[in-house]
């Protein structure tokens, strides 16, 4: 006999800040299809099961009672797993539904990962033991240095996508952003930061010259910096709600402690930041933290807010890829157009969100087995429209077209949004 | 319905394992479209690439198995839920564009391309494709034409059907018929339009492709009546002014509208129309001032026009929120589909208000103005049994109170499940009988989407039978008479041979009146036994004129069973047929759309006179002279399979014979 699975119809779901119950939110749901032609997944799997709409269904059906979710746990596992989380289906919602919440919410009831488990494993060791996993990353880059590194057998495992790539694009093993930062001599003093930075895990370890770009657009004007910190973002992916709700509660006291709730926070990673926007939203079942949390997110920013906009800097076409991971908060990618606008004018390709079709840093971590098929996507689009930089939001998303585009259409680059300073210096 | 093991495992041995779907949750997931209809099939199939298809379809004709084509499913009809089980093709992974011809001007398709792709594909390359349903970012290219969609521009442009060239069909016995409209013999491809795919799959589709107008102005404006916005659509038409789309909007949805998007429309007018003209810059300047003077004599309270892309988007955008607008509202929108003749717009309107008022429930009311097409939007929340009936209840009215205006009960969303009931209500039990004998000629075994469009037992529930015309009683008198006697017929208009030569000649000439001339929906409804010379002489004199051959002496009849003169047939909008058993079938009405059953008006085009007598059609008229076309070579009796087949379920006694068979008697 199998065990039952329960899925909590007051489960707490958003949509905009607005909090919602799921069944609700399920309710919502007129199936009138506008989501499905925005889905990623649907467009590489086109069937109901891998749409937005045969998700929500699908939740309304086992909240109804109409489909056990024990008995057919490998069309379910299937469908959760093929939903890469972009929110791209709530964007074309009329109603706004928060269908990768739902689908989260499911995922935690069919108790499913929605990373793959070494992965799980290496970011959980991130977390509980960064030492151990600091020896870990060098330990690879050891062995890639003396060649002994090969990506066959179990770096081919899909799971450990993201290490061929680290294999694959950095040419030399690199230093990790805190040792380039302590040979630099750049003060990062724990005693009342006048910012915070939250590195992202790719400008920790795969690519420390993100972190080292990202606190020189800083570094001019503060001094004191602060990092390292986990922000509860992947405890949150991959559905350990309490831990990730400790981590959250632990930097949000850490940041009142050091800064006196003054201090911005500051990350290169689109994904954190979106993530650390919606803490409101996060604490908002538990009395006392709704208002701190509020003030917490006003203090977050993104790295683009400190890129200053020069006219005409860039005279190729160029354009933005902006990868998302569950939420969306559209600000943000208007402030990175608009400097994009400025510095490229007439060069900046229209950058609709529709154009990109798929968000890449999100791909990576969740589905790594099509991330090839998407990127291909991708690149074909850049190709298509002759773009010779694309601009990414986030360091993995830049890493893998990056690499992607070297393969296949080598004329076209991809870098994170800081390197737009890099332009400047040139000029 | 039990699907045999066998069967499954030669379906897995066809598609592969992972695309025959039996899990309970994927059934579920498959069987249910935007409507309210729920039904689960008991096999979903992935198909992959085109060339399954038929091969899929031939298996399930073998083990009876009905089959339910099913696309975007964004229908309002509940056009593929799989009301009697059986199998649900997912046909999404066809969706491939295989080449655009720009020089040649057409496209061919497989059938699951999204509209809105093409659309994309093409305007990148100087081109368009004229229909474009509201839908057309999620909506499918066969899923469009087996719904004969339109959407705003169909006015100027015309619906689905006009605009595909041929398709590739597979008839449920899987076999494939290439289908083209100047084929001799009916226009098959005219009347599997509409048709939900109860006749058949589409396999391929080849479509139309125009070059994209240079310049579009689009005109907002607003009117203090109902009738006064409907007369000034009448006017420009008077004027030889088409625009391309005209989009209206009644107060209560403006101030919805307003209050969601804050597009800056006016809220306090009746009436609020949005107009576009395109075409050449010299055109649309010499129309838009004639435009504004009568919108001016019609009394409007506002007149906005946009010249820029930026301008248009600010005035499009209310019109393309006003779904949202109302599924913001609640869980639920019920959108409603009904037409009636223009003229008869603004009352039908009030009813339905009426209706609205009645029943206590909130709705927005949007319709294009120029096909007296409008779409109800009810907003309700599906959890609570008497609202949703409440919300059942009135959507029924309104339609009802279409078809009393002399109008249909679907537009363009097809009738599906959901307006099934109505059909009885529309059409009388011989004409609803002849959509059966359609669907048992194409597919006897009853098996390609099963149990929709034509109503549950009909025969006592249908409309009752109306005619009062003397001589097509009499001619639907000694045509039942010769049937009874066995008796055959051939029908002759004004060509004298045969009634000398055939002793049982039935002669057609004695129906030649004009009963109508509409100058305020421009339309025509005469009999069909008018010769055309004389025809065309009574409409210049009336200052009409329409798209008939010159100097063409034969009847009207003929014309059109003859299929000679191609750019009629697309200009019918009713048409009334005597049937080789003397029944009268009635069909269509002074509409520009109409998607309730399968279009007559395309099965009897081409028919030569070998599947019932044409007695009466309603026809477009035009203010302005119309170009004339040359006439193409008559078509000898069409042998082809689906018109054998046809015969043999209308006529099988082979009583209406063809001029040669006369002849040899």
């Amino acid at each position: 006999m199998k065990n039952k699975i329960y899925l909590n119809p007051s489960s707490f779901v958003s949509t905009s800040g607005k909090p919602e119950t799921l069944i609700a939110s399920v309710n919502r749901c007129t199936r009138c299809n506008a989501c499905v032609q925005s889905c990623p997944s649907y467009l590489i799997k086109p069937e109901e099961t891998a749409s937005p709409r045969g998700r929500v269904q699908l939740i309304r059906l086992i909240l109804e009672g109409k489909v056990k979710p024990q008995h057919h746990l490998p069309l379910i596992k299937h469908s959760l797993q093929d939903c890469l989380l972009c929110g791209r289906c709530t964007l074309a919602c009329a109603g706004n539904i928060a269908v990768a919440q739902q689908v989260s919410c499911l995922s935690k009831a069919v108790n499913l990962p929605l990373m793959p488990a070494s992965l799980k494993f290496f970011l959980h060791l991130k977390v509980l033991s960064p030492r151990f996993f600091d020896i870990l990353i060098r330990f690879i880059q050891f062995l890639r240095y003396w060649k002994l590194f090969i990506v066959t057998g179990i770096g081919k495992k899909s799971s450990l996508y993201w290490i061929k790539y680290l294999h694959q694009t950095m040419p030399a093993p690199k230093q990790s952003l805190q040792t380039q930062l302590r040979k630099n001599k750049i003060n990062i003093s724990p005693q009342k930061p006048d910012f915070i930075y939250l590195p992202s895990l790719q400008a920790c370890y795969a690519e420390p010259d993100i972190g080292q770009k990202t606190l020189q657009l800083l570094a001019p004007k503060k001094t004191h910096i602060l990092f390292h910190t986990s922000t509860g973002f992947f405890e949150y992916l991959h559905g350990e709600h309490t831990r990730c709700l400790s981590q959250a509660k632990h930097l949000l006291t850490q940041w009142e402690k050091l800064s006196s709730c003054k201090a911005p926070l500051v990350t290169d990673s689109w994904e954190t930041f979106a993530f650390l926007k919606n803490y409101p939203i996060l604490f908002a079942s538990l009395s006392g933290w709704q208002k701190r949390a509020e003030v917490f997110a006003s203090h977050v920013r993104f790295v683009a807010d400190f890129i200053k906009p020069q006219k005409s800097a860039l005279n190729f076409k160029t354009a933005l890829d902006f990868s998302g991971l569950l939420f969306l908060p559209l600000e943000n990618i208007s402030f990175s157009r608009r400097i994009l606008k400025t510095q490229a004018g007439k060069n900046l390709l229209e950058c609709d969100y529709s154009r990109f079709p798929i968000p890449l840093g999100s791909v990576l971590f969740a589905r790594p087995a099509q991330a090839e098929q998407v990127l291909l996507e991708n690149v074909k689009d850049v190709a298509r429209q002759q773009i010779k930089q694309v601009y990414c939001l986030s360091g993995w998303a830049a890493l893998i077209l990056a690499h992607a585009l070297k393969r296949h259409y080598p004329a076209a680059q991809a870098q994170h949004i800081v390197y737009l300073q890099d332009q400047h210096d040139r000029i | 319905m039990y699907i045999s093991e066998h069967i499954r495992k030669q379906l897995q041995k066809l598609l592969g394992k992972e695309n025959v779907l039996t899990d309970e949750a994927a059934l579920l997931l498959n069987g249910y479209d935007c409507s309210q209809s729920r039904h689960r099939p008991d096999l979903v199939l992935n198909l992959s690439s085109v060339s399954q298809l038929a091969p899929v379809i031939a298996l399930l004709w073998q083990a009876k198995t009905p089959f339910i084509p099913r696309a975007s499913a964004t229908n309002h009809a509940g056009s593929c839920s799989a009301i009697k089980g059986g199998a649900v093709l997912n046909l999404n992974a066809l969706n491939r564009i295989s080449s655009i011809y720009t020089s040649k001007g057409f496209a061919e398709v497989e059938p699951c391309v999204i509209t809105g792709d093409l659309q994309q594909e093409l305007e990148s390359l100087g081109f368009f494709y004229a229909p474009d349903p509201a839908s057309e970012k999620i909506s499918t290219l066969s899923g469009n034409l087996a719904q004969n969609a339109s959407g705003a521009r169909c006015m100027k442009y015309g619906n689905t059907a006009d605009h595909t060239l041929a398709v590739h069909f597979i008839t449920p016995d899987g076999k494939t018929h290439y289908l083209r409209h100047d084929q001799p013999g009916p226009d098959w491809l005219g009347l599997i339009a509409g048709s939900e795919g109860t006749l058949g799959l589409i396999e391929k589709m080849t479509v139309k492709i125009l070059p994209l107008p240079k310049h579009v102005h689009t005109f907002l404006t607003t009117f203090p009546s109902l009738e006064q916005a409907i007369q000034t659509v009448t006017d420009l038409v008077a004027q030889g002014i088409i625009p391309r789309c005209i989009e209206a909007m009644d107060r209560t949805t403006t101030q919805a509208v307003e209050n969601f998007s804050h597009a800056g429309y006016p809220t306090q007018a009746e009436a609020l129309l949005i107009l576009e003209l395109d075409g050449e810059l010299k055109t649309i300047q010499q129309q838009a001032p004639v435009l504004e003077k009568i919108c001016q004599q019609n009394k409007c309270q506002t007149f906005i026009t946009a010249k820029t892309e930026k301008e248009r988007e600010k005035l499009w955008q209310g019109r393309r929120a006003a779904y949202s607008a109302m599924a913001a509202l609640a869980p639920d929108v019920a959108v409603g589909d009904g037409t009636v003749p223009r003229s008869a717009l603004p009352q039908a309107l009030k009813k339905v208000r009426e209706i609205i008022e009645k029943y206590g429930v909130f709705a927005s009311l949007l319709f294009h103005a120029g096909d007296g097409n409008f779409h109800p939007q009810l907003v309700f929340d599906s959890r609570q049994p008497e609202q949703t009936q409440r919300v059942g209840k009135a959507l029924q009215e309104i339609l009802k109170t279409c078809v009393d205006f002399g109008g249909t009960i679907s537009g363009e969303h097809g009738v599906g499940v959901q307006k099934r009931a109505l059909m009885a209500y529309q059409y009388d039990a011989p004409t609803l009988r002849l959509f059966q004998q359609i669907k048992k000629a194409f597919d006897p075994a009853n098996l390609a989407n099963p149990e929709k469009i034509i109503p549950v037992g009909f025969e006592e529930k249908a409309r009752p039978f109306q005619e009062e015309n003397k001589e097509v009683l009499a001619l639907a008198q000694e045509i039942k008479n010769r049937f009874s006697q066995k008796i055959p017929s051939l029908i002759c208009g004004y060509n004298p041979s045969p009634k000398e030569a055939f002793s049982h000649a039935l002669p057609t000439d004695r129906l030649r009146q004009i009963l109508e001339i509409d100058k305020a929906n421009f339309t025509a409804t005469v009999q069909a036994g008018i010769q055309v010379n004389h025809l065309a002489q009574a409409l210049e004199k009336e200052n009409t004129f329409a798209k008939l051959p010159p100097q063409y002496t034969g009847s009207l009849g003929g014309l059109i069973a003859a299929k000679t003169y191609l750019p009629f047939i697309n200009q019918l909008t009713s048409i009334q047929v005597i049937l080789p058993n003397g029944d009268i079938v009635n069909y269509g009405g002074k509409l520009m759309k109409n998607a309730a059953g399968y279009n007559l008006c395309r099965l009897f085009a081409g028919s030569m006179g070998q599947l019932g007598l044409i007695t009466k059609v309603t026809f477009k008229i035009y203010a302005f002279p119309q170009q004339a076309e040359t006439l193409s070579a008559p078509f000898s009796v069409p042998t082809d399979d689906l018109f054998i087949r046809m015969k043999k379920v209308i006529d099988p006694e082979y009583l209406f014979i063809s001029a040669q068979e006369g002849g040899k008697q």
